[in-house]
């Protein structure tokens, strides 16, 4: 049985018709069919999910082409930004106005897409961040001490830099309007993107909310940000923070000529 | 920070052996980035930076005095020094030229295995029918 297929079937439209899921996977074949018969199960059409393989050794990308949504399979690894670049550009061009990267690993929960399009609705913002670090999601997984640690120095920093208080910085379970899927379709950071995107669209005076959504620990595979690699990311995010909030300045000026 | 070792002798220092082996050893790097340009293994625009450093080497052996001349002026105790660092920078220089070129480069990969999905994506849907192209009606 494939849950990503037998899976419930919505007998109403399809919830948010103009809304693109898009779900960056590398490697994540055990945890798409749960994935996605979830989004089914809350009214998603197959139609709406892009599942974007960043050229995964396991079956990534037979198990998505199975599910019947929509697949785009990357020659080569280009990591979370490339892949999500992708997936932006599947929706430009498929007239999605508005998208929702979850990620492929399971940690996200569906459920709370309607908590970002509320948001998103009520506050008018163009970036609508899922928290996991705002009552009452505190209670669900919140990534390991240290890993807090470097989304605390993030978080201090774009305050700092931007005057704006963004808890989760680093979530990647975001909802994007038009005119930022148009921006990162053009232009995405390669990766450990969230942060330097975020600093951006603070500081290019874009509206971005925060709302809690309860996180999961990963359903099946790994993070790739361990060991060495947490030192190279919270080294490349710091200063990855700071150009993106002189770009968001640059364009923010470009804007008002 | 010249200690005073004069033009004459420093001169002097440099034996004809090796100004022979520097210029044999420019030579033959010059002769290899050519037969890398010849062969399209290396852009023109890539083994540029290389072939004017190279020239600028066989100048120096053949002309010892500029570099004596140049580092003089530059305050250097040894002319080894002077040519030392100046092909430190030199090599600094390509460097970065590479990393632009590398970035370039890796943004037009991107670009193109991302255009490759999408109408890999779009010919799969396409090959089942859910899209239509500019004129078909979908009847017989």
């Amino acid at each position: 049985m494939d849950p990503g297929t037998d899976g419930p079937v919505p007998s109403q439209p399809p919830a948010a018709p103009d809304l693109a899921i898009l779900v960056p996977a590398c490697n994540e074949a055990d945890a798409l069919p749960g994935l996605v018969a979830e989004l089914r199960a809350h009214g998603f059409s197959p139609a709406q999910v892009a599942i974007v393989n960043d050229c995964s050794d396991d079956a990534t990308l037979a198990v998505a082409r199975r599910l019947g949504v929509a697949t785009l399979d990357l020659p080569i690894r280009l990591g979370i930004g490339g892949a999500l670049q992708a997936g932006y550009r599947w929706a430009l061009r498929n007239g999605f106005s508005r998208a929702v990267q979850i990620d492929g690993d399971g940690q996200h929960d569906p459920a709370a897409i309607a908590g970002l399009l509320e948001a998103a609705k009520t506050s008018g913002a163009e970036l609508v961040i899922g928290s996991r670090f705002l009552e009452p999601a505190r209670d669900g997984f919140r990534s390991t001490p240290v890993r807090r640690l470097g989304i605390c120095w993030f978080s201090a920093l774009i305050r700092m830099l931007t005057g704006c208080t963004i808890k989760d910085t680093t979530s990647g379970m975001r909802l994007v309007g038009r005119s930022l899927m148009v921006r990162f379709a053009q232009d995405y950071p390669a990766d450990f993107p969230e942060p330097e995107t975020l600093a951006w669209a603070l500081t290019a005076r874009h509206a971005v909310v925060e709302v809690p959504v309860i996180m999961r620990p990963r359903a099946a595979g790994r993070s790739s940000i361990r060991g060495w690699i947490s030192v190279w990311y919270a080294m490349k995010v710091t200063l990855a923070i700071v150009f993106g909030c002189a770009e968001g300045a640059r364009d923010r000026r470009r804007a008002c000529l | 920070m010249n200690d005073g070792v004069s033009f004459a002798t420093q001169m002097a220092d440099v034996t004809l052996a090796q100004r022979l082996l520097f210029g044999f050893l420019a030579l033959v790097l010059l002769a290899v980035v050519a037969r890398l340009v010849n062969r399209r293994e290396m852009e023109l625009r890539q083994g540029l930076p290389w072939m004017v450093a190279i020239m600028a080497g066989l100048a120096m052996a053949a002309f010892p005095a500029w570099l004596l001349a140049f580092s003089h002026w530059l305050g250097f105790k040894a002319a080894s020094n002077a040519a030392m660092s100046l092909a430190i920078v030199g090599l600094v220089f390509i460097c970065l030229l590479h990393s632009v070129a590398e970035t370039r480069a890796r943004r037009d990969l991107r670009d193109l295995s991302q255009r490759m999905a999408l109408l890999e994506e779009r010919m799969g849907r396409l090959d089942d029918g859910a899209v239509r192209l500019p004129g078909e009606d979908g009847g017989a």
